[in-house]
């Protein structure tokens, strides 16, 4: 695994943190909520791939 | 590797001013309401000092809105039914007061409505009244376009930030 994928998703992590504070003190804290959720979307579908390459390698080396 | 960078800087630029372009719209606000305050001024000044004709006085003034009025008006509206009449063409997407809100149209309303309808002291309280109203409602509106101003550059920069980083 590339270490700049978990710095890629670190830096995202961050910049999603600081839209959802910036937007919680503009008073608009649905569009947070919102924000937040987009970034978690957005990482998890980065990873995705990763988690079903782990679990197949998981599975081929316990032989399930 | 180089092209990856130019085409970050390239996201991270047009989402900033995509944010600057939704900013623009508070902007407009202040700016339209700035004018129609310096018409209905000017509108006071014709009518009530100068006695001038209502229609004469609305197209006498630099305000686009009060020019659509009184040209209505030269159709034999009153002012109210001139100023109901141009509503809806105003309030559309690129009409004169596509940034104005309900709060505004309000203020416009009660203005509107009854100008023309009593005698010369009785107009001037309307329009001081209404004029005391859209001046606070400009302050109010200068501060809500500032703070737009800022939160959706700095939106649209984090935005580009991450969608940069998303690319590279």
């Amino acid at each position: 695994m590339n270490i700049d994928f978990v710095f890629k998703i670190a830096g995202i992590g961050i910049i999603i943190t600081v839209i959802s504070q910036i937007l919680t003190r503009a008073g608009r804290e649905d569009i947070a909520t919102l924000a937040t959720l987009s970034g978690l979307v957005i990482v998890l579908m980065m990873v995705a791939g990763m988690i079903s390459d782990f679990f197949t390698g998981i599975r081929s080396l316990f032989s399930l | 590797m180089g092209t990856r960078v130019a085409l970050a800087l390239c996201v991270v630029a047009s989402c900033t001013l995509i944010g600057k372009s939704l900013a623009g719209k508070a902007r407009r606000r202040v700016t339209a309401l700035k004018q129609i305050a310096d018409g209905l001024r000017n509108l006071r000044v014709n009518v009530v000092t100068m006695f001038i004709p209502m229609r004469d006085s609305l197209l006498r003034t630099d305000c686009p809105l009060l020019n659509m009025i009184g040209e209505r008006m030269g159709e034999g509206m009153s002012a109210g039914e001139a100023w109901m009449a141009c509503k809806p063409a105003a309030r559309r997407n690129g009409g004169i007061c596509d940034a104005l809100t309900a709060a505004d149209f309000r203020i416009l309303d009660g203005v509107f409505v009854k100008l023309g309808q009593s005698e010369r002291e009785t107009q001037d309280n309307l329009l001081s009244e209404s004029l005391h109203e859209l001046e606070r409602s400009v302050d109010a509106a200068r501060a809500k376009a500032d703070e737009a101003d800022r939160l959706y550059v700095t939106l649209g920069l984090l935005v580009g930030l991450m969608l940069a980083l998303i690319v590279i």
